[in-house]
């Protein structure tokens, strides 16, 4: 090949390569998703914050999954927005046997799927089904090993689904018999892994079953639009039994992760909710009127390693959580109006009164620490290292811990900030002195925050066994009396927080909520849920 | 050249399987796995899930299974977004990442060259001062800074353009200047350097004695052997722009590869983080390509005959 042909030919290949390029950047470019169309049409846009993992209910596992299955799609009760009490939903009443143990749900006959199909007991059937067989790989299914053999049929220890505890009495009657009487049975019903999916969809499309094209819903909303990344658009189903109370047309919920632009597009009128205010932004927006904050039913506490010395001594636990004042923290720190805690149970769950906990008191922490033999007078406290997964809300709340412990008990810590794959891995091993954590109610019941301390309970996670705490949660799990059994309850707490201390609470979350003003409808509840069902706009 | 072309490709599969097993046995050392959460599974579960990723196995033989679908170029479901295939995430990332990263490199070209030439034909002049302090603003201040700037006084205090998102100009224009800026004032101080350089060479004065106009001594001639320090600096910046940049896509809400990169890592979502290790390597080893050959065609004394 000549020179000149040569360049020549080398030329062609690049205008070629450069006239792809140019007509692949421009193509694809389309107009801007959120702008209504200036109808009077109900649009309203949200900040899911991530992009969600799966929009298969049974497969979810985290926050902003089950706030967009919750519009999706609609289980036998639903959680009343406002008190998070179970109220009727598909299953227009239940009946609960003496014993608490059978539960008969009577489902509404004009409930349908978006496709029109009756949404029937068989449908709950093959849903919660789907869950409990290993193939399905859900990560919740534990939520539902509740139900009589449920988990021995899911690590095969039986094979016939029929010991199972679910019973199809008609179309519109199932009946689920549980392992023991669970109080709390029916807040679960309400959770996103005992949501019903469409038999029909799941079969034909497999894990293409969520995709806009593919899927039937049958809540209030249904899917006509997923771009993973960029946002998720919904829109009203004619074929729910309560259109008629849904007043929103449309919905377009976006999965921006950074919640500064998240801020600024509510504030350039791009979105009308947002759930979390930007901590750098708290004290400027705390006082609109566009701020609801709100209590939480999640608690922010530090787990102690007892397997570790000098944490083996509850004395010490007990003193390094006299000698944290919370209030400082929580009015310098976090800022948002968080309170502090003293308890690991939240207040505010019905007909539960957490026990009054230890309060600030750096006196009597000075006084445990010499009794346990460390101090001016006695041996020297070795230093110790507190882990938190990295993010800059940790670093500062560690480092307020760090100089209390200093100041008031002269103990030394250190701080050591890990990747979260990597602090979950350490605190799997046990391999901490002292841990930050955070626990999130998953039903509105005590049992959620105080069952993990039992014996090797996979979120123990610090060691701590108490034979008496483990036979007053069992005993609690099986009282019927619900007054007698807050009561045990109460007594678990007492011990965990008032003799024990694996654990040290330091604060309780606020929903910290940005709504437009026009937004009407809205409920702030203890776990963030936010069904829009019930939301319209006011512009 | 086309001899060329075809060797250097061939001598890329060597170099990407070395890249891919490297990776994929690092991956498989870091601790914690896809389906380690905060709230811990109970051992029966975990068992379950381990068993149908295939993650209770050995990993030379996990790495064997990974190599069979690779060969059939199969990515593997992800592990985190469970209703996506990594060939689906990829090909529906990377058009985005390209679009942007593609304007992002126009932008660059087309103010850096211009002003790195301007720079040169009046040094140490007061517009070239101007310029090449201009470029060390680019260069030193970071990108998210000048996007954030960007959204709040256009989208936020103007309302000229959009905060976030992908598709419309309005939504482009602030995260394509923002990426762009930091290119084009190396390129900007690349091309002034390498047209300094060429300006006082003999084959320019010669074109300038045979009477040439000066528009065209520095175009056809000046130009073409000054802008090789900018076409070699454009290989390995192309790949990286077209891979994405983590902090504009958050900031903005794009769509793009560019946060898998560091986010499926985080995740430990396995299949995810191979599949871009894979692309940014092939990227990386394309564009060198592409610019040995651009060299030979831009400075006549080298050849690849």
């Amino acid at each position: 090949m000549s020179k000149g042909r040569m360049l020549k030919s080398v030329r062609v290949v690049f205008s070629f390569i450069f006239l792809i390029s140019v007509s692949m950047i421009f193509a694809g470019c389309n107009g801007d998703a959120g702008k209504s169309e200036g109808s009077g049409e109900q649009l309203f846009r949200f900040n899911l914050a991530t992009e969600p993992e799966t929009l298969d209910p049974a497969l979810m596992t985290g926050s902003p999954e089950f706030t967009a299955a919750m519009q999706l799609f609609e289980g036998l009760v639903v959680n009343d927005p406002n008190t998070l009490e179970p109220i009727p939903a598909v299953a227009k009443k239940w009946d609960i046997s003496d014993d608490g143990l059978v539960y008969t749900f009577y489902l509404r006959d004009d409930a349908k799927w978006s496709n029109g199909d009756p949404v029937t007991a068989n449908d709950f059937y093959y849903s919660w089904k789907r869950v409990l067989e290993p193939e399905t790989v859900s990560e919740y299914v534990y939520q539902l090993f509740y139900v009589r053999n449920a988990k021995k049929y899911y690590e095969r220890k039986i094979t016939d689904f029929n010991e199972v505890g679910l019973e199809v009495i008609d179309d519109y009657t199932f009946r689920v018999t549980l392992e023991n009487p669970t109080a709390f049975w029916l807040d679960l019903v309400a959770f996103h892994t005992l949501l019903p999916v469409n038999r029909k969809a799941v079969e034909e499309h497999g894990v293409k079953w969520t995709r806009p094209e593919n899927i039937i819903c049958n809540g209030p909303f249904m899917l006509t639009e997923w771009v993973p990344k960029a946002h998720i658009t919904m829109v009203k189903n004619p074929n729910y039994y309560d259109s008629g109370a849904v007043k929103l047309d449309k919905i377009i919920a976006y999965t921006i992760e950074d919640n500064i632009t998240s801020l600024q597009m509510l504030e350039a009128g791009e979105s009308d909710w947002m759930n979390t205010i930007p901590i750098t932004h708290i004290d400027k927006m705390k006082n609109k009127p566009e701020a609801h904050i709100t209590p939480m039913m999640t608690t922010y506490y530090y787990r102690f390693n007892v397997k570790k010395k000098p944490l083996d001594d509850k004395r010490v636990r007990m003193a390094l959580n006299l000698a944290v004042d919370k209030q400082t923290i929580v009015d310098y720190v976090t800022k948002a109006g968080q309170t502090p805690a003293t308890t690991f149970v939240p207040p505010g769950i019905p007909g539960y009164n957490p026990p009054p906990g230890p309060e600030y008191n750096p006196e009597k922490a000075r006084q445990l620490l010499a009794e346990a033999g460390y101090g001016p007078d006695g041996k020297k406290f070795p230093e110790l290292q507190i882990i938190y997964n990295t993010s800059e809300g940790h670093k500062k709340i560690a480092e307020t811990i760090q100089q209390m412990w200093m100041d008031e008990l002269g103990i030394r810590v250190q701080l050591h900030n890990v990747e979260w794959k990597v602090y979950l891995k350490n605190l799997q091993a046990l391999d901490y002195d002292i841990a930050r954590a955070a626990w999130i109610a998953d039903y509105t019941d005590p049992n959620t925050f105080l069952d993990m301390w039992v014996t090797d309970g996979g979120n123990n996670q610090t060691g701590w066994s108490s034979a008496k705490y483990d036979g007053l949660i069992e005993s609690a799990a099986s009282e019927l009396d619900p007054v007698k059994r807050m009561e045990i309850m109460k007594e678990a707490e007492d011990l965990l927080i008032n003799d024990e201390m694996p654990i040290m609470p330091i604060y309780f979350y606020v929903n910290t909520n940005l709504v437009k003003t026009y937004v009407k409808g809205m409920s702030f509840n203890l776990r963030d849920l936010h069904p829009l069902k019930y939301v319209w706009l006011e512009k | 050249m086309f001899r060329f072309i075809v060797l250097r490709l061939l001598g890329a599969i060597p170099v990407l399987l070395v890249i891919v097993t490297l990776s994929f046995f690092l991956m498989k050392e870091a601790p914690g796995g896809p389906f380690d959460r905060e709230r811990a599974l109970p051992p029966e579960v975990q068992k379950v899930i381990e068993e149908r990723y295939h993650l209770n196995e050995p990993v030379t033989k996990q790495y064997l299974r990974y190599m069979g679908d690779l060969a059939h170029g199969d990515l593997g479901p992800s592990f985190k977004y469970k209703d996506r295939t990594v060939n689906e995430i990829i090909a529906q990332s990377l058009p985005v990442t390209i679009q942007l990263g593609g304007l992002a490199l126009i932008f660059a070209l087309l103010i850096g060259i211009p002003a790195g030439c301007i720079a040169a034909l009046r040094q140490n002049s007061a517009l070239d001062y101007a310029t090449m302090s201009f470029s060390m603003i680019g260069v030193s201040v970071p990108n998210y800074v000048v996007l954030s700037v960007l959204i709040y006084v256009f989208a936020v205090k103007l309302n000229l353009v959009s905060v976030s998102g992908w598709g419309s100009p309005k939504q482009m224009i602030c995260p394509v200047i923002a990426l762009g800026l930091i290119y084009s004032a190396y390129i900007a101080r690349l091309s002034r350097a390498g047209m300094l350089e060429v300006i006082r060479q003999d084959f320019v004065r010669t074109a300038r004695a045979k009477g040439l106009y000066e528009r065209i001594v520095i175009i056809r001639h000046c130009l073409k052997a000054g802008l090789l320090p900018v076409v070699s600096y454009l290989g390995p910046a192309c790949a990286a722009i077209l891979t994405g940049s983590l902090v504009i896509e958050t900031i903005s809400g794009i769509p793009g590869i560019g946060r898998e990169f560091v986010h499926s890592a985080l995740n430990r979502d396995y299949t995810l983080t191979m599949g871009t290790v894979i692309l940014y390597s092939s990227f990386l080893i394309f564009f060198n390509l592409v610019v040995d050959v651009l060299y030979a065609y831009l400075d006549p004394r080298i050849t690849y005959e």
